[in-house]
């Protein structure tokens, strides 16, 4: 027995440090999948057209939204693995328990997730600058809005919260989960009749009103109360439904 | 209505993509440790490189060569009803495209128009003198899309001359006008944005439909809808003060009384 005494403090951030450097494969995978996107964006997402006097007009825009989207879509998938029983298992380097598990998961999460906002906003400006160069300079008309380096941070902040609500989504499938592998099925049935029927509902649809709720929220403050207490309750419904299961099952 | 299929099928498509991709990827042996290890970092020098070289290239509206401008007027005139309304065009001087000075010196003329485009909105107000000069000016008010004018600067020019007694517009043939933007990711448009998903949440709220919009309460104005202005023109004659418009049923010719 190990007469060294030390704190959940200290176990979780050494479970934390030790998850930084081994998963950098999942920072690979956001490579991977952010390059991919900005392959995706060089379509264009919007045309518009108008006719003036004289004038037949075309408008195309072209942003990086698809690369925000698909940084999203890693930040679900990557917190889902991170509770898959081959990483669970990288814990018993450590002492440890469910609570430690969690939390240093969950800091993980959150340096993911702010290292995924900044890239995701970042590989915005190799998009435009990719598209400066291999667009004709007199149909090349550049930014459509004023966007000022306040403008910037809040959205890489923004960003990188999405992302953590996607992080904790991930994460509270991946823990449903673990309760019973019949959830690898019923999940994604779920969540795919939701968004058909939910988008069928009488009035407002729900899917709108969520969507509405988040990304139609133009106060910052606001936003990342919202998000921030929607990420909290969901990592806080993940330590509730495994808090009563064995450490090592 | 948000449309489920799109996302479907990038949750069906998008994760089966990055898994052949790496499959691909991997069957050439690449993926060493030290190439794992450097992934990462490389990629990050990369970005950072990429957003300090933004700030040296033209990518804002108006630093480029594409001429175009950003439109920062909240309401524009309507040229439809303006000389009317107001008794003058003093106004419209911000949007004036062409004007020339016609020698003429009988007593009444025509106008016809020719060409691809057409203009149906023609003015006169008489001169105090009769000088012999027809004066014609014509305005047009810039078109807008995404608070971007698509307009001043790149209108093709039209000509107006005087055969026998009927004054020719000949119009000009319409030009393409092919622009490309570029716009920031939405959690930047989120909050930097004017008017941000407004559409959306009219269309999803129980707003009262008849409300009285300030359009209406001010016709002789176009305000901003929905980030896009159409545009109005106006060929407008000042003439001798002895002389006649003959009205023609083709054309809306009107006189305005200067005050």
């Amino acid at each position: 027995m190990s007469l060294n005494k030390v704190t959940t403090r200290q176990i979780v951030m050494k479970q934390y440090q030790y998850k930084l450097k081994a998963y950098y494969q999942v920072f690979n995978s956001m490579v991977i999948l952010q390059v991919i996107a900005l392959l995706f964006s060089t379509g264009g997402i919007m045309f518009r057209g108008g006719r003036g006097f004289g004038l037949d007009i075309s408008l195309n825009t072209y942003t990086a939204d698809m690369i925000i989207i698909f940084t999203f879509l890693w930040a679900f998938i990557n917190a889902i693995t991170i509770t898959t029983k081959a990483y669970r298992e990288d814990d018993f380097i450590f002492v440890t328990n469910r609570q430690t598990q969690h939390l240093s998961n969950m800091l993980f999460l959150i340096t993911a997730s702010v290292i995924g906002g900044v890239t995701a906003v970042l590989v915005g400006y190799l998009n435009d600058i990719i598209f400066f160069f291999t667009t004709d300079p007199k149909t090349f008309a550049g930014y459509s809005e004023l966007i000022t380096p306040f403008d910037v941070l809040t959205g890489v902040v923004a960003t990188s919260l999405y992302v953590l609500m996607f992080c904790a989504a991930g994460y509270l499938v991946g823990v449903i989960i673990q309760l019973n592998r019949i959830f690898t099925v019923i999940i994604p049935v779920l969540i795919i009749g939701f968004l058909i029927v939910g988008g069928q509902t009488e009035g407002i649809p729900v899917n709108v009103r969520i969507y509405l709720f988040y990304v139609g929220e133009t106060d910052v403050l606001l936003f990342m109360l919202k998000s921030l207490v929607t990420s909290a309750l969901i990592f806080a419904g993940s330590f509730f439904l495994l808090r009563n299961k064995e450490v090592r099952v | 209505m948000i449309n489920a299929i799109p996302v479907l099928i990038m949750i069906l498509i998008v994760p089966l993509l990055i898994y052949f991709t790496i499959k691909w990827l991997s069957s050439f042996n690449i993926f060493t440790l030290t190439v794992k290890r450097w992934v990462f970092p490389v990629y990050t020098v990369i970005l950072i490189v990429a957003f300090g070289l933004s700030f040296f290239l033209p990518l804002d509206v108006g630093s480029n060569e594409s001429g175009i401008q950003r439109f920062d007027k909240e309401k524009v005139p309507n040229l439809y009803i303006i000389p009317q309304a107001l008794g003058s065009v003093d106004l419209l001087k911000d949007y004036k495209v062409q004007e020339w000075v016609i020698p003429y010196d009988g007593d009444v003329f025509g106008i016809d128009t020719q060409g691809e485009e057409y203009i149906n909105n023609i003015g006169y107000e008489r001169k105090a003198e009769a000088d012999g000069q027809i004066e014609a000016t014509f305005y047009v008010t810039p078109y807008v899309i995404d608070n971007l004018d698509m307009t001043t600067d790149f209108m093709p020019e039209m000509q107006v001359t005087m055969q026998d007694d009927t004054l020719v517009v000949k119009t000009p043939t319409p030009i393409r006008h092919n622009i490309s933007v570029l716009q920031k990711e939405f959690p930047i448009r989120q909050f930097a944005a004017d008017g941000w998903l407004e559409g959306l949440k009219e269309e999803q709220s129980f707003r009262v439909v008849d409300e009285v919009s300030s359009d209406e309460a001010q016709p002789q104005w176009i305000n901003v809808d929905n980030d896009r202005i159409f545009s109005t023109e106006l060929l407008y004659l000042k003439i001798p003060a002895n002389m006649e418009v003959k009205l023609d049923g083709e054309h809306h010719i009107f006189q305005v009384f200067p005050d």
